[in-house]
């Protein structure tokens, strides 16, 4: 599949935002001690809306009519991306319910309830947009039980590296060795089965071949001999991207460099300097959102589309 | 509504026979004038005639061949009716078998393009289980191209929305054509009438009784999405070695009128 920017700009971006909102949920309500600073709460979830809003809009850069986008909402019965749109939207409503509390404009005892059911939500929308790729028989590799768990855990690994700096900087005499330890293990997790899906389907012949493509009996052998156009079409730009698996390797390795290794030692050269402001946390951030968006582009431009069968030259 | 017809009262759709098709590409050509034309152009082409032409088509014909060294199995019993084998090509050495392949949509029963549309611009029709897209409704976000295998959707760069073949329901339904031109463009443009349109829901149509007489193959079946249209494979290709032809003719010379006998006879000399 083509890796398209925005495609991948909306699924990280938002995802950091949502993984941010489903820590903060938790953790406004029912965190006590040490007691967290006023100002974190409100910066941590405007930072999180602003960061799915600058999703969202990703994702509509990449339509064709984007005036057109609210219709996206209607068809929640049957389409995992209408079934988006509509979370996605109200969202918005717990995550505003918290932020008017943490304003000062609510009762602070609504947390109590407002910030699980903006976690829950949040949580919702993640996978909902992981059904959207999970639900497509057309992608054998996508059709894998494990990229429902590797979005919400992508997110959440997001969500916890980015909340480091923005408590570190609301709260610089905490250690923070407990939320550090969170977000390695999330980051560490998410990598991890990334890497077992990665090896699971790296050999398998996900394709049918062209002879039963085009309803030859099973044993016939059937190639390419003269393409349908001289030139790309939509199909093959959009659907038959194919390159290196030398290249996807090395963008693999680079992706668990940055997001796992570099971003878990950065995470733990910071924690270990006890206190004061400290800059490891923002750069653990901007490697671990690195590697995420390598692996990111990697999970579609690995994806095998069906209808590939029909172009290859083998 | 992108919720699917329970149940379609027809089930039209092509009968596209592999055999007969000879790859010209006419099905193809004669659909983009149509469509550029009828009530659901144009289809846009950018930089025609540039470096780098590219346009949406509803119709693509590939071209293959079947490698005539490995022996064939009879068919499984889930990919066709009967158990006959269908030797496609002689034993190896002999020349491979060139297949042409027109490819359009199949107008699926479970068309999961139909079903991911999230804004409800694509349908397919209870009456006639044709599946069109409302270019009025369409937001572009190319997911319906994504789940359908076949690559039938195309997305048209100008316009912004997708496009697909409508199985010329603008030509089919139309009263003010001859009741013979109301048929797809593509059926009647092949030259070799490899093509037929009909009502696969009626057991009794041609296209029914064609299918079921020649194996007529649903493609993919195992995705799931039940498509409409079906393909006759093609049919047994002589096993044996070639007789040549006699070389040399055999002529009655007590049937031929008289001045040709003597012509013939001059000639022979």
């Amino acid at each position: 599949m083509n890796p398209a920017l925005s495609v991948i700009a909306f699924t990280t971006l938002s995802g950091a935002g949502y993984g941010l909102m489903i820590w903060l949920g938790i953790l406004l309500p029912f965190h006590r001690q040490p007691p967290l600073p006023p100002q974190f709460g409100w910066v941590a979830l405007v930072l999180a809306m602003a960061l799915v809003t600058v999703g969202l809009l990703a994702s509509l850069a990449h339509l064709g009519h984007p005036e057109r986008a609210w219709r996206a909402l209607s068809q929640w019965r049957t389409s995992w991306l209408s079934r988006e749109g509509v979370a996605a939207v109200w969202c918005f409503v717990p995550a505003l319910g918290v932020l008017a509390v943490l304003l000062g404009y609510a009762p602070v005892g609504w947390l109590v309830w407002l910030g699980p059911l903006m976690s829950l939500s949040a949580l919702i929308t993640v996978l909902c947009t992981a059904m959207i790729y999970a639900s497509l028989k057309t992608v054998p590799q996508w059709r894998d039980w494990r990229v429902l768990p590797q979005y919400a855990l992508f997110a959440l690994a997001s969500g916890a590296v980015l909340l480091l700096p923005i408590l570190n900087w609301a709260a610089p005499e905490l250690a923070l060795k407990m939320p550090t330890t969170t977000a390695q293990a999330a980051l560490l997790i998410a990598f991890a089965m990334r890497y077992w899906q990665r090896r699971q389907w790296r050999d398998v012949e996900t394709a049918p071949s062209l002879a039963a493509a085009v309803g030859l009996p099973g044993a016939a052998r059937a190639r390419v001999f003269e393409g349908a156009h001289t030139e790309a079409s939509f199909i093959t730009k959009e659907m038959v991207f194919r390159f290196a698996r030398k290249h996807a390797d090395t963008m693999f390795f680079t992706a668990l460099l940055l997001g796992a290794a570099a971003a878990g030692g950065l995470l733990e050269m910071a924690s270990n300097q006890g206190s004061g402001l400290r800059f490891g946390f923002a750069f653990a951030a901007l490697c671990a959102y690195a590697g995420i968006f390598l692996e990111r582009w990697l999970f579609f431009a690995e994806a095998r589309h069906v209808v590939s069968v029909y172009f290859e030259r083998r | 509504m992108t919720a699917l017809p329970a149940q379609t009262t027809k089930k039209l759709g092509l009968l596209i026979d592999l055999d007969i098709c000879v790859g010209c590409h006419a099905c193809a050509v004669v659909c983009k004038e149509w469509n550029d034309g009828g009530q659901f152009g144009p289809l846009t082409d950018n930089d025609s005639y540039g470096a780098k032409p590219a346009g949406v088509w509803f119709n693509r014909v590939h071209s293959y061949t079947v490698d005539p060294s490995v022996p064939l199995e009879p068919l499984e019993p889930a990919r066709a009716c009967g158990d006959k084998a269908i030797p496609i090509s002689g034993p190896a050495g002999r020349l491979g078998l060139s297949l042409h392949f027109p490819r359009s949509c199949l107008h699926c029963e479970h068309a999961a393009c139909v079903t991911v549309c999230p804004t409800g611009a694509s349908y397919k029709r209870a009456e006639d289980g044709i599946v069109l897209v409302d270019y009025d409704k369409c937001i572009g976000c190319k997911l319906c191209s994504w789940a359908c295998p076949y690559g039938a959707r195309e997305y048209d760069e100008t316009q912004g929305v997708m496009k697909k073949c409508t199985l010329c329901v603008d030509r089919i339904y139309n009263t003010t054509l001859a009741k013979e031109d109301q048929q797809p463009a593509c059926v009647l443009a092949c030259p070799t009438g490899a093509r037929l349109f009909g009502d696969f829901a009626d057991p009794d149509s041609v296209v029914s009784q064609r299918s079921r007489e020649r194996d007529g193959q649903a493609l993919l079946p195992e995705l799931g999405y039940a498509p409409t249209n079906r393909y006759l494979p093609p049919r047994p290709r002589r096993d044996g070695p070639d007789t040549p032809a006699k070389p040399s003719e055999s002529l009655d010379h007590q049937e031929l009128p008289s001045v040709l006998r003597w012509l013939d006879r001059v000639l022979s000399r």
